[in-house]
């Protein structure tokens, strides 16, 4: 995988300009229900894309969505996380919520199937 | 100069080899020189095969003489990326967690090869992982960063940085590397050589480090097109143990001289953004190319969310791929501090933005489709720019400096091969480099594209000072 066309490649440059102290106050702060909670309201069904508004993001600010997945993977992994360590799994939790975003904007008929097969 | 074997095309090795004028032992024993003596200086080795390697080239130095010639690459010198699996010699995966990891089979190709004739000397270096968990620095390899021998103080490329790196400074005289998406072209690119991306299921994946099962692919680094097509034709063909592979093979002999002009597409906005020297050298390529073929300029591009499908297939195929590793926390052993974390946001990625991705390849390869009706090839810069600093982030390293259209993600969802060339030179010394992206299994007509502009140029007959 090349430099450039790597997952979450503006990571870096985006965690320069957060604003640490929200995702610092927000990350130990939501309980595994509250992100699971998040979760589930995202997954029900809708009639529309959700709006980034709902889950996402002010210009320059992590997402709550982000954020509080990104307390679930503490929890579940992250016991000995630096501070800087969190900052990126959020911020790489919220570029890969808009890389999301970007591949909902698509819109594939019903009869399109994924890319691989499945033999029997 | 003097006369360096390894910086000699294949071709010529193989001519000089039949006929007696070069021993494969000579040649091997070279290499390992070479290899040990000037390796360290762009952290290219991780493993060197002295004696098997040499043993292998008395065996084939031994069969040639006895009139058992097995092809163009016996006797050849090769070097392989460590994350193809030789029996018995530690394969790396250039990650420390794997520092001692031995298998007991061979990869496929390396058995191809070495059934070719081809002389395995070493294991070479590369991005921990193949870069799939998120590397943000040149400095992530446990053998430290790769370099690019044409300026010490600039990256090789990734994550095949050994190879290139290799290939460039005449150490080997070819070399396979992997690309999950852009990891042949951008190391060729940065250490001015030739590399040939193979469409996938052409080359069997059988023992290489899986980092997305839909996407990796292995091919040749090497000095010229036609050399490319020699390997290529060593490690094409169906294998059983890859079901990915298809059967047809790739023959080839020499490159033809080009029926007709072909027909090459100039991608809008390739070059808006480009490095300057970049741009010009694509220019003037574009002229060589010119005498050949017909060209067309500032045609259209698919607009779909290439980078994000490609991002959203390896973020969730390497976070399956190496789930154990995260899950454990040995990640924390990686180099680079990027991937110590960056498997783990992928750990969360729902299943539909997964499927929404491998869905869109579908539309995305109807859509390149379409245009190759029309061309043969599209034509564009690799990378719009030189290769990094070896001392900055990868964001600080070009402020400004952006490509155009997708090309290279592109190619690599919808499996194409492509073939990259140097072209020139930018700033501090370092070599440009121009890609033809192709139609599924147009491998052919490419390395004769690229023979043409060879023949027309001499950007691949360089050499690195000091190597």
């Amino acid at each position: 995988m090349s430099a450039a066309y790597r997952p979450s490649q503006g990571r870096r440059r985006f965690v320069q300009l957060l604003g640490w102290a929200s995702v610092l106050a927000a990350a130990p702060g939501p309980t595994l229900a509250a992100a699971a909670r998040a979760r589930s309201e995202s997954a029900k069904p809708r009639h529309k894309p959700p709006t980034p508004a709902a889950a996402a993001p002010e210009k320059n600010e992590i997402s709550q969505d982000a954020r509080a997945l990104a307390a679930v993977l503490k929890r579940r992994y992250g016991e000995h996380w630096s501070a800087d360590q969190l900052r990126s799994v959020a911020t790489g939790l919220d570029d890969d919520h808009k890389a999301a975003a970007r591949l909902g904007e698509v819109k594939l008929a019903n009869s399109e199937e994924p890319d691989f097969t499945f033999n029997a | 100069m003097p006369d360096v074997a390894p910086f000699l095309p294949v071709r010529e090795l193989s001519a000089r080899i039949r006929r007696g004028s070069l021993s494969p032992v000579a040649l091997a024993e070279e290499c390992l020189d070479r290899l040990e003596r000037l390796g360290p200086r762009t952290h290219a080795v991780i493993t060197l095969m002295r004696e098997s390697g040499l043993a292998d080239a008395r065996s084939a130095e031994r069969e040639i003489r006895a009139g058992r010639w097995r092809g163009p690459l016996h006797g050849i010198s090769y070097g392989a990326k460590d994350l193809l699996a030789t029996k018995g010699v530690p394969t790396t995966w250039g990650a420390e967690p794997y520092r001692n990891q031995v298998f007991d089979y061979d990869a496929t190709v390396i058995t191809r090869l070495r059934e070719a004739g081809a002389v395995l000397v070493a294991k070479l270096a590369m991005v921990e992982l193949a870069g799939g968990l998120g590397y943000d620095h040149t400095d992530a390899s446990f053998t430290g960063p790769g370099l690019t021998p044409w300026n010490p103080g600039f990256w090789s490329g990734g994550s095949s940085s050994g190879p290139g790196a290799s290939v460039a400074a005449g150490l080997v005289p070819f070399a396979i590397g992997s690309e999950t998406s852009g990891s042949i072209l951008t190391p060729s690119a940065f250490c001015g050589v030739t590399g040939l991306r193979p469409t996938y299921g052409l080359v069997s994946r059988h023992g290489a480090m899986a980092l997305s099962w839909t996407l990796d692919k292995l091919g040749p680094m090497t000095r010229t097109a036609d050399d490319a097509a020699l390997v290529l034709a060593a490690i094409a063909g169906k294998d059983p143990r890859d079901e990915s592979t298809v059967d047809r093979g790739f023959r080839y002999t020499a490159p033809a001289r080009l029926a007709r002009r072909p027909r090459l597409a100039v991608p809008a906005g390739c070059t808006e953004k480009v490095q300057p020297e970049v741009r010009e050298s694509f220019e003037r390529a574009l002229g060589a190319l010119g005498s050949f073929a017909e060209i067309a300029r500032d045609v259209a591009w698919p607009d779909f969310p290439w980078g994000a499908a490609v991002g959203a297939i390896v973020s969730a195929d390497g976070a399956s791929a190496f789930r154990e590793l995260i899950e454990s926390g040995n990640v924390a052993k990686l180099r680079c501090p990027a991937d110590r974390i960056g498997g783990y946001p992928a750990m969360l990625l729902p299943a539909v933005d997964y499927l929404q991705a491998m869905r869109l390849r579908r539309p995305m390869k109807r859509a390149l489709a379409q245009l190759f009706e029309r061309y043969d090839a599209f034509v564009s810069p690799t990378r719009s720019s030189v290769a990094y600093p070896a001392d900055r982030a990868f964001d600080q390293a070009y402020p400004g400096v952006s490509g155009g259209p997708a090309l290279i993600p592109a190619g690599n969802l919808c499996g194409l091969p492509a073939l990259c060339m140097p072209n020139g030179f930018g700033q501090n010394g370092l070599p440009t480099s121009l890609a033809l992206l192709g139609p599924a299994f147009s491998e052919r007509h490419l390395v004769d594209i690229g023979s043409a502009f060879q023949g027309a140029t001499d950007w691949h007959a360089k050499r690195p000072p000091e190597a």
